[in-house]
């Protein structure tokens, strides 16, 4: 192997990101602490936490805004300005793809929704990812897959199939296309990735996959949703999750003592018996994940800190939504707080 | 306040036998009312508590959606929810309460509430919705012993009036009624006396 291209496949080796990770690093500086966070817990209405966030990053954004029950315009010019910048500094194709897919399947579920079982021809917009909505719609109404990509071509082909049948249900086209995209993105982190890529999609797997595992437990869907919900490529087998189903919550943590995830698995577990919330566990899962992708915090090149950023830039929005919802609709502080995740 | 009728024998009878009826309608009237008030304040206590846990579950779902709508994707709860899967059937029947059709609401939900995958949704979202699905039963509860109130309270006082016009009105007429004809017939009788005897006296002299 070349040094150059394992140089690419190497986490934080790659060069060609020097400047990226150079204002990658200069814009984690400016991310909220956890000071800030906790004066914004803190405050006693919307308008208070508002004051607090002009003192920040946001203050420019905070000035135009007229009233504090519109924070949400905050957090979509953010948004906005989140995205410009990823496709300013990526520049691979293959992690571009693969970070746009996100929403070309989140489009894709509303799409079919709305095509497929609602057979409704209403226009719809959304955050583009890598395809035109137009492109996703004209490939559900006119059954056209062969339009789309190839891996979202299968999935599309998939549904088009079930809806033949009469056989397609929401929660359907969400598994398919959810198995469709975890396939996607760990075949091209093994493809194209560093050794961080293919870590991160396996834990982001496991994560989604006990995040599932608790739901079943709780909720007890059909035998059919059971057997489609979880998915492989993780590093704990489906076949362990599906044991443990029916296993009393007090051997949980036990049963995943050999994993990673023992401590997440114990304290999400106990809390969810507990209070029967899932607050405790979702702030677990993703502290779990910000805090694998702090890792890239010691990465001198590459892109792995671009894709760190995105996800602890995209965590501080959902902190900031769950504040500002919180404060306007008078969320109890104790609730806020017991789901409250870590800063990056 | 006497009525307007001519005072003889036969409408007295009549109106003997109407006070009567009234005496016994006022009574029956009476016990009507006692009893619809009793269900009343029992079901008043009941939806008390109702009410309550209606509201603390209703609020505390809300809150819960709210939080975990706010933790998710903008759009993601609109589009999860595009097309529900579960149908919520309402059958209404009668019962009768003292002349009273009160309905009786039987909700049944069909399907799941969870019309979405796990990825981008989570657990909280799950929980809030069904705290929902379990609020919305109460609230078919709730609706269903309002609604019973309610015409109770319309019963209770068209009721209460006719009791009050029976007591205050027609029953005091009745009596002063026959209590006139009563009089003026013993007034007939000794006027019809006294001219007899003054008929008498005259043929005697003769």
């Amino acid at each position: 192997m070349s040094r150059w291209l394992r140089s690419q496949r190497t986490p934080g080796q790659d060069t060609r990101y020097a400047f990226a990770v150079g204002r990658i690093r200069a814009l984690e500086a400016r991310l909220l602490d956890s000071a800030r966070i906790d004066r914004l817990l803190d405050a006693d209405d919307a308008e208070e936490a508002l004051r607090i966030l002009s003192d920040s990053e946001y203050g420019g954004l905070v000035a135009e805004l007229a009233q504090a029950t519109q924070f949400e315009s905050i957090l979509t010019a953010e948004e906005d300005r989140l995205w410009r910048l990823f496709n300013e500094l990526c520049l691979d194709g293959w992690l571009r793809d693969l970070i746009l897919s996100r929403l070309d399947y989140a489009n894709l579920k509303v799409l079919s929704r709305l095509r497929l079982i609602l057979k409704s021809e209403e226009p719809w917009s959304a955050r583009e990812g890598g395809v035109a909505i137009d492109v996703l719609s004209e490939a559900l109404t006119e059954r056209t897959p062969a339009l789309l990509p190839d891996h979202l071509a299968s999935a599309v082909g998939v549904l088009l199939d079930s809806e033949s049948e009469g056989r397609l249900s929401p929660r359907q086209t969400d598994l398919v296309l959810d198995h469709a995209y975890f396939a996607f993105l760990l075949q091209q982190a093994q493809d194209h990735g560093t050794t961080f890529f293919i870590q991160f999609v396996r834990v982001w797997i496991d994560l989604v996959n006990i995040e599932t595992f608790f739901r079943m437990r709780y909720f007890r869907p059909d035998l059919e949703t059971v057997r489609l919900a979880f998915h492989n490529g993780g590093t704990i087998p489906v076949s362990h999750f599906l044991a443990l189903l029916d296993e009393p919550p007090e051997v949980l943590g036990h049963r995943f003592y050999a994993t990673a995830y023992f401590s997440l698995v114990e304290h999400g577990s106990a809390a969810l018996e507990a209070t029967g919330s899932f607050s405790r566990l979702e702030k677990l899962l993703d502290d779990y994940l910000i805090d694998f992708v702090r890792r890239t915090k010691v990465y001198p090149f590459g892109s792995e800190p671009l894709i760190a950023y995105l996800l602890a830039k995209e965590h501080e929005l959902k902190m900031l939504r769950m504040i500002f919802m919180a404060k306007t609709v008078h969320i109890r502080e104790a609730a806020l707080k017991h789901r409250m995740p870590e800063v990056y | 306040m006497i009525l307007d009728i001519n005072p003889t024998r036969m409408e007295l009878l009549r109106l003997r036998k109407r006070i009567v009826i009234a005496r016994r309608g006022h009574k029956l009237l009476k016990d009507k009312q006692d009893e619809l008030m009793r269900q009343l304040i029992d079901l008043i206590r009941e939806i008390r508590d109702l009410r309550r846990r209606v509201e603390r579950e209703l609020t505390e779902a809300s809150q819960r959606f709210l939080l975990a709508k706010a933790a998710l994707r903008p759009g993601t709860i609109e589009g999860s929810l595009l097309v529900p899967t579960a149908d919520l059937g309402l059958a209404v029947e009668r019962r009768h309460i003292m002349n009273i059709r009160a309905p009786v609401f039987a909700a049944a939900l069909t399907g799941t509430i969870h019309c979405y995958g796990y990825l981008g949704t989570s657990g909280e979202l799950d929980a809030s919705l069904l705290a929902l699905q379990n609020a919305m039963k109460l609230l078919v509860e709730l609706a269903q012993k309002e609604k019973t109130i309610q015409l109770l309270a319309d019963e209770i006082e068209k009721t209460r009036r006719r009791v009050n016009a029976l007591e205050y009105v027609l029953i005091p007429d009745l009596t002063d009624t026959i209590k006139y004809i009563s009089m003026k017939l013993s007034e007939m009788e000794r006027s019809n006396l006294s001219r007899l005897m003054r008929v008498k006296e005259i043929v005697r002299e003769h």
